[in-house]
């Protein structure tokens, strides 16, 4: 079924560091900063654990949008985890690129603990990229 | 925590924080006060530390046995097994005698109750009084009834009384009854106390209180810690750099040091220490945020930046991000014409007056003159840190709050004060069975029926696969609802609880309580916060979203698994390389403990540097250290010796040593302190082309020969930085200035007509050294500022010594003829390589060892249960080498006071069966925790350094390695679950 673009709500799946992105996201809820309801948050001890399979298994489960919040450089908690995700980030593009998914669908972005507000921004502009491009092709298509 | 508490620390700020959780890990029952009713002082104010702009307070976390407290940003708070918080408490009377005090406290009402408060806002959004918000430097807004750091967890509101009407309404809208207005201050008494660290700070000076530069008049003129606020993303303007006047970005920022520090006037004799590093890192913020264009000024006296990399962090500021510097106390600051600018009138290097406009200024303030010790400060049994009587930076405070904690330890254990061995409640029966999840639906007194269907819940959750009970409770905050939910785990088959009430860091402690009754543990319980996700009610699909929360966790649940504790006898002595001051303390503080240690010296003799030390003071206390190391039956000393090689873990090294015979020995210990030092540093041969240029150092040694005659030392000239604080070494000695005062001031005292010059770059007589330096004015010595690039020149001249300089007072050159020229060469470290490559260690590129984090684990290094401290790990003086050693050698403790460590829930574990060997999670692993056992030829996981971080799982081709609670298919259940 193809939905319309209005009332197209994106599956959002968030990977989101423990120590920072994590405390963020709970001061974005204290502080009453409200973003789209889109986001299942899944909380990492460290994006340096972010292994490839889960960004695959979420876009191949029907995800439209990954995000992956980590610690700025230098204060990561395991000292570069969240460098050592970078690192794999790049060849994380072309690999879901080569599954048929926008590279766009996948963002990485550093997201300080105290950063309640850029949670909140970097939460909406993720939904509403996504919200531009439609729905991941993976629905309706695959059944893995 | 179960038993009352053995040792109560005061202030819960960085030293308050470091020091609770010292004396905890070592196995004590800590209680941890504050009079705020949030805990963190001024660190929950701070976002970004120097010298490198990063921020990394998790660090101070327990490295190992972590499951004993909760994993999370510690801006949100503290939480440990052995550590009690009790907020809004104040001690107001400590009687009786160490090993057993009576602490009187009151606890002041907050008008909440903290055990039934959700923190779900209801309150706040209805309370019709708006106050200065405090925590945000007064800069915005906040209610009366508040939270009081945005971060903290539980998110527990407090009302402030003094703002409070007595409308009521926040009492109407609080959902479980926790509003009591007519609460009143509570007593309470601690009985049977050890003993008791006084962390309390030294409180923040406000130039408000004096009246100075404008503040609280003109409202662009911010403090320091204000500015801090206004960087933050969680400040006043949520992050953006604007001014308070017009709410525009500054274009003009100057910053004024030493604002109520260094002012004998104002009974301020003192420095401050972290303002000069507080403000540059302020001005490249603002360069950062704002644009290299932003003009930034830092109007100083001297820039004290005499940590170890501070120096290059300033030349980095002045050189590429074009932070401008002047040498300059300012008058005052007056307002401008344009609206809300404001004029400060300076004279420039170059002699020349100038009259600028700035859109905004900030006040560099430190500490509160006027803040006092209390009455009990000085009752025996108390131990203050150094952070209560100065102001110092983030490295030091934590520096000194371990050497406080060590010296508490000690007085409890002469005092025959024991921690007590943890009693863990058995594991049930049941848990061992195959998972059966309870699951506890909360209503939340009723309010949450009003958004969703609970009996519609529980029939979504019974289609989850797998055995699933469900029961519903008005309320699980309450006594009688956690009964009703212990009575069920007791009796019923569940072996797994699951809570769909409010957030988890409010409930976490209660699961606490209840795996302490029902032997199922806390691992095999969790929340999802249901009251948060009905918040969003606007959400599309509010069933299905709550549903996707609880099915993740179920499902997590479900494949939750007992590990297998790791038994691992520590090897209860330890090495100490080095035996300076620091190396001496670290050897005597394990000793105190009953530690066995081995202390190694390459030299034949023992003392460091001792016999080129002058000053009596320190002279008697590392004479003091080294008899009583020489005659301590637990210490072994071996002189003339060398560390060749050392393998092995945390708690189990092997390390060979090689004396000066050749022979070698071998030694099994479970922790080392590297404490090699170093010494002077050599001046320049070329500088010495008279016998009146002599080194400080020598100097020093002959005024303090018997009988000195000074009679014929008339004139003396003092150059400090010889050789520091420009590359190659570009750090400050930290030692000099105040050694040339000193050698100064006895000369004076020798030959009180002698004349003395001291041409100096930035006196660095930071903290309360700043007194020597103002008695030093007093006494007639003529202080003259030079640049790096404009040194004074040593001329001779037919035998003469000649200095020739530039005096910026009088504003010209000045030609001096010396008796003496004393050159102060600094301090080098002793060359490090061979013990860096032993013990696996970094190096810092001027040779010292490379600690773990200079802020936040100051002694530790990168490798868990090697150590450092002293001038081996940078410039010290030798009673901060003495506060070096303690703190290192208490870290050592916690360790060696263990019989065994447990491998922490979040650790890695490998499947050997599928394991390829391929050892690229060792290459990958951060903490070295990670190594090849090649009897077994398997990798294996040392569960003490191992920090859990998934690099390894994340990075293993095989998905051999799996990381305890976030193994992969739980992690891919997860997902599944979230995306169904």
């Amino acid at each position: 079924m193809v939905k319309s673009m209005s009332d197209f709500q994106p599956k959002i799946i968030a990977l989101v560091c423990n120590w920072c992105t994590y405390t963020a996201a709970d001061l974005a809820g204290t502080s009453r900063l409200s973003y789209p309801a889109n986001i299942r948050m899944i909380r990492m001890m460290c994006t340096g654990m972010i292994d490839p399979k889960y960004i695959l298994k979420a876009f191949l489960d029907g995800a439209d949008g990954v995000f992956i919040g980590g610690c700025h450089p230098g204060d990561c908690h395991y000292i570069n985890g969240n460098l050592k995700f970078k690192k794999r980030m790049a060849g994380m593009e072309a690999i879901i690129k080569q599954f048929g998914f926008d590279e766009n669908r996948l963002r990485l972005r550093w997201i300080g603990a105290s950063e309640g507000p850029e949670f909140q921004h970097n939460m909406t502009d993720f939904i509403q990229t996504i919200q531009d491009m439609g729905p991941s092709p993976a629905q309706g298509i695959m059944v893995l | 925590m179960n038993q009352p508490a053995n040792i109560l620390v005061i202030g819960a700020g960085i030293s308050g924080i470091r020091s609770a959780l010292d004396l905890a890990e070592l196995g004590y029952k800590v209680c941890l006060l504050d009079r705020a009713p949030a805990m963190g002082g001024i660190l929950t104010r701070l976002d970004r530390q120097f010298p490198n702009n990063h921020c990394g307070i998790c660090r101070m976390l327990p490295m190992f046995d972590r499951d004993n407290s909760e994993e999370f940003c510690l801006r949100k708070g503290l939480s440990h097994e052995n550590i009690e918080v009790l907020l809004s408490t104040e001690v107001i009377a400590v009687e009786g005698n160490p090993g057993n005090m009576t602490v009187t406290a009151v606890k002041q009402a907050t008008g909440v109750d903290a055990d039934r408060c959700i923190g779900c806002q209801e309150c706040e959004k209805v309370c019709p009084v708006e106050v200065p918000d405090t925590f945000n430097a007064e800069l915005g807004k906040r209610k009366a009834i508040y939270l009081a750091v945005p971060y903290q967890m539980p998110n527990q509101r407090v009302i402030d009384l003094q703002a409070c009407t007595r409308c009521g309404e926040c009492v109407k809208v609080c959902p479980t009854a926790a509003i009591d207005l007519e609460r009143t201050p509570e007593t309470l008494t601690f009985e049977n106390i050890g003993g008791v660290v006084l962390a309390s700070g030294t409180g923040l000076f406000n130039p408000q209180d004096m009246d100075i530069y404008g503040m609280g008049h003109f409202p662009n003129v911010v403090t320091s810690s204000a500015f801090e606020r206004i960087l933050s993303s969680s400040g006043p303007y949520q992050g953006s750099l604007i001014r308070p006047s017009d709410q525009h970005p500054p274009k003009k920022i100057a910053w004024i040091q030493c604002v109520g520090s260094r002012n004998p006037m104002i009974g301020a004799d003192y420095c401050s220490s972290a303002c000069c590093m507080i403000s540059i890192k302020q001005a490249l913020f603002a360069k950062e945020r704002l644009g290299s264009d932003t003009q930034t000024t830092i109007f100083y006296m001297d820039m004290r930046t005499f940590g170890r990399d501070y120096q290059r962090y300033r030349d980095q500021a002045e050189k590429e991000n074009n932070v401008a510097f002047v040498r300059c106390r300012i008058h005052s600051i007056e307002p401008n014409e344009e609206e809300g600018n404001l004029k400060i009138s300076y004279v420039d290097h170059s002699g020349k007056p100038v009259n600028a406009v700035f859109d905004m200024a900030v006040l560099a303030t430190g500490k509160d003159p006027l803040r006092k010790l209390p009455d009990f400060a000085a009752h025996p049994g108390i131990i203050a840190t150094d952070a209560v009587s100065e102001w110092m930076d983030i490295g030091s405070s934590v520096v000194s709050a371990s050497g406080v904690s060590e010296r508490l330890a000690r007085m409890l254990s002469s005092a025959g004060i024991k921690p007590e061995k943890q009693a863990t409640a058995p594991l049930s029966d049941k848990v061992a069975g195959s998972p059966h999840l309870q699951v506890v639906l909360c209503s939340c007194n009723g309010s949450l029926d009003k958004v969703i269907e609970e009996n519609q819940l529980a029939a979504e959750l019974k289609k989850i696969p797998g055995r699933i009970d469900i029961m519903q409770a008005k309320s699980v905050c309450d006594a009688e609802g956690l009964d009703q939910v212990k009575e069920i785990l007791l009796n019923g088959p569940a072996n797994r609880v699951l809570f769909a009430a409010c957030n988890a860091q409010v409930f976490r402690p209660k699961l606490k309580q209840l795996a302490a009754v029902t032997g199922i543990p806390k691992e095999f319980m969790d929340v999802v916060n249901l009251r948060g996700l009905t918040e969003n009610a606007a959400s599309h699909d509010l069933l299905g979203e709550i549903m996707n929360q609880l099915e993740m966790r179920a499902n997590r649940l479900f494949r939750k698994k007992i590990t297998p504790a790791d038994v691992r006898p520590i090897q209860k002595t330890a090495l100490v390389i080095g035996s300076g001051p620091a190396g001496l303390s670290a050897a005597l503080a394990l000793a105190a403990q009953n530690i066995k240690v081995v202390l190694v010296e390459k030299k034949e003799t023992i003392g460091g540097n001792f016999a080129n030390i002058h000053d009596a003071q320190i002279r008697e206390m590392i004479g003091q250290l080294m008899d009583e190391a020489k005659d301590h039956p637990l210490i072994t000393m071996h002189t003339d010796t060398e560390v060749i090689n050392n393998a092995g873990v945390a708690g189990q090294f092997v390390a060979r040593l090689r004396h000066a015979n050749g022979a070698e020995t071998t030694v099994l210990h479970g922790a080392a302190v590297i404490a090699t030092g170093g010494g002077k540093a050599d001046l320049p041969a070329d500088t010495l082309a008279d016998n009146k240029i002599i080194s400080l150092y020598d100097l020093e040694a002959e005024l303090n020969q018997p009988g000195i005659d000074a009679a014929n030392i008339n004139t003396v000239v003092f150059m400090q930085c010889i050789g520091s604080r420009e590359e190659p070494r570009n750090y400050c000695s930290r030692i000099c200035c105040l050694k040339s005062l000193k050698t100064a001031m006895k000369l004076k005292e020798l030959n009180p007509n002698c004349d003395i010059y001291v041409f100096y770059r930035d006196m660095m007589t930071y903290g309360e050294s700043e007194k020597f330096y103002t008695q030093a004015r007093a006494k007639g010595i003529i202080f003259i500022p030079f640049e790096k690039q404009e040194k004074p020149a040593i001329k001779i001249e037919s035998g003469r010594v000649l200095v020739e300089g530039y005096d910026p007072v009088l504003n010209e050159p000045v030609c001096i003829e010396a008796d003496r020229v004393a050159l102060a060469s600094g301090l080098i470290p002793n060359p490090v390589d061979l013990v860096a490559s032993t013990f696996h260690v970094e190096t810092t590129q001027d040779g010292f060892i490379q600690e773990a984090d200079s802020k936040w684990r100051p002694v530790d290094t990168g490798r868990e249960g090697i150590f450092v401290c002293g001038l081996a790990r940078g410039p010290v003086r030798a009673d901060e080498a003495v506060q070096e050693g303690k703190a290192a050698g208490l870290r050592a403790l916690r360790i060696l006071a263990r019989d065994t460590i447990p491998a922490s829930q979040h650790s890695a574990y490998v499947r050997h069966a599928i394991c390829s060997l391929c050892e690229r999670c060792i290459a990958v692993c951060p903490f070295d925790a990670r190594y090849v056992d090649p009897d077994l030829g398997r990798i294996m996981v040392d569960p003490v350094a191992c920090q859990g971080c998934g690099v390894c799982a994340a990075e293993c081709p095989n998905g051999a390695t799996l990381i305890g609670d976030f193994e992969e298919y739980g992690v891919m259940d997860e997902i599944e679950a979230a995306l169904g």
